[in-house]
C-alpha cells in the first residue's frame, strides 16, 4: 500500500508541476526585487547596511568596553608591584656585619697570618668590628666562622683557643672568656 | 525526478546570481506551492529566499545556493502555515486568500479525480508532515537530508512521514467506494 502510496504522490507531484512555471514577469520580480547586493557589483541597500551597522554595533561596543575595562584592570594589576621601591639606601643594620662570608676557623687562624679576610670584607664593616665588641659575634659564634658543631663549647673553648694563642687576644674573645 | 525536475544548481554551475535565479525559479516555485497550496504566496515566499540568498551570495556561490534557498522556503511556509492559522477568521487577507485559491487553484490548471483527493488530502496534513512529503516525494531528498533542512532529527522525519503516510491512506481508503461493506453487514448478521 505504501509503495502504491509513494507512486501515487510522486505522480501527482510531477502532473501539477507541468501546470506551474515561473513568467518572465515573476523572474524580473525576482531578479529586481535580490537585485541590491547581488553579485557584489551593485551599491547596497543604504537602509540594510544601516540597519546590519546597527545589528554588529552593539555587539562590537560591548566587546571593545569588555576588552577596554580587562586591559585597564590587567595594566594596574600589572603595575602595582613595581611603584613600591625597593627599600631606600639604609646605613647597613648591625645583622649586614654579622653576615660575612665564613671566617677560618680558629685553628687555622693560627696558623695563618692574620685577617686576610679584609680583602673579603666591605670596609665599613670592619672598620666598625674593632671599635667595640661585636654583640652578634658573641651571640652567633657561627657568624664568627665557627662550625655550629663548636657552638656549645664556644665560652669554655675560648681560653684554650686563647692558649693557642692567636684570637684569644681580642677583645670580644676576653669578654667571653670572662664570663 | 523530483532532484531532476527540481535541476539542483551547484554554485559551480551558475555564475551570478541572475543566472541562478533564471535556473531555479521554476523549480523552487513548484516546491512553494506545494508546500503552501497557495500561488501567490509561495512567488511571495521564493521571492524571500532569493532576498536572502542574494545577501550571501557570495559566501553561497561555491557552494549549493539551491539548497538553501530551498531550506528557507521550506521553513517560510511552515511558519507561514502557523501565521495563517492564528489570522482571525473573516479577515480580508484570509477572503482573499481563499476567494484566490477556489477560483484559480494552486496550480492554475485542472486536476483530475484522484489529484483532486489526494490535493485535499495534502492540504489537510499539518505543515511539517506535507514539508516532509514534499522534500521526499518530488524533491527526493534523503532521510538525512530532510532531517537537515528542516532543523529536525532523522527520527522525527521518519516519525512525520510515517504519520503523513497514515493520514494520506486513511483519506484515500475512506474516499473510496466499498463494496465489501455489505458483505461483512450481511457476515455480521
Amino acid at each position: 500500500m505504501d509503495d502504491e502510496l509513494e507512486a501515487l504522490l510522486r505522480d501527482h507531484y510531477r502532473r501539477a508541476a507541468e501546470e506551474i512555471h515561473a513568467d518572465p514577469a515573476l523572474l524580473r520580480r525576482y531578479r529586481a526585487a535580490a537585485r541590491p547586493g547581488a553579485d557584489g557589483t551593485r551599491t547596497p541597500n543604504p537602509l540594510g547596511k544601516g540597519l546590519g551597522l546597527r545589528r554588529w554595533a552593539l555587539p562590537v561596543l560591548a566587546a571593545a568596553a569588555t576588552a577596554a575595562v580587562v586591559l585597564a584592570a590587567a595594566m594596574l594589576l600589572w603595575r602595582s608591584p613595581q611603584p613600591a621601591p625597593p627599600q631606600p639606601a639604609a646605613p647597613p643594620s648591625p645583622a649586614a656585619t654579622t653576615t660575612p662570608p665564613p671566617a677560618p676557623t680558629p685553628s687555622r687562624a693560627s696558623t695563618r697570618p692574620p685577617v686576610p679576610e679584609s680583602t673579603a670584607r666591605p670596609r665599613s664593616a670592619r672598620s666598625s668590628a674593632p671599635a667595640a665588641p661585636d654583640p652578634a659575634s658573641t651571640v652567633r659564634p657561627e657568624a664568627t666562622g665557627n662550625p655550629p658543631s663548636e657552638r656549645p663549647a664556644t665560652p669554655r673553648d675560648a681560653p684554650h683557643t686563647a692558649h693557642d694563642g692567636s684570637v684569644a687576644d681580642g677583645p670580644a674573645a676576653r669578654g667571653i672568656g670572662l664570663e | 525526478m523530483s532532484a531532476l525536475s527540481t535541476g539542483e544548481v551547484r554554485g559551480g554551475d551558475v555564475t551570478t546570481f541572475e543566472e541562478f535565479v533564471t535556473a531555479t525559479a521554476g523549480p523552487l516555485l513548484r516546491t512553494a506551492v506545494f508546500l503552501v497550496y497557495d500561488r501567490h504566496v509561495a512567488e511571495d515566499l521564493v521571492q524571500l529566499a532569493y532576498e536572502r540568498v542574494a545577501r550571501r551570495w557570495r559566501r553561497l556561490a561555491s557552494g549549493n545556493p539551491e539548497a538553501y534557498a530551498r531550506k528557507i522556503i521550506v521553513n517560510l511556509a511552515i511558519d507561514e502555515r502557523r501565521r495563517r492559522r492564528d489570522l482571525p477568521v473573516g479577515s480580508v487577507t484570509e477572503v482573499e486568500r481563499l476567494a484566490g485559491t477556489a477560483s484559480a487553484g494552486p496550480f492554475c490548471g485542472p486536476a483530475g479525480a484522484a489529484d483532486g483527493e489526494l490535493d485535499e488530502a495534502l492540504r489537510a496534513l499539518p505543515a511539517k508532515q506535507r514539508a516532509v512529503l514534499v522534500l521526499r516525494y518530488w524533491c527526493d531528498l534523503s532521510e538525512q537530508d530532510i532531517a537537515e533542512t528542516l532543523g529536525i532529527s532523522r527520527g522525527t522525519v521518519k516519525s512525520h512521514a510515517a504519520r503523513a503516510m497514515a493520514a494520506l491512506r486513511e483519506h484515500m481508503t475512506a474516499d473510496k467506494p466499498r463494496p465489501a461493506a455489505k458483505g461483512d453487514g450481511a457476515h455480521g448478521r
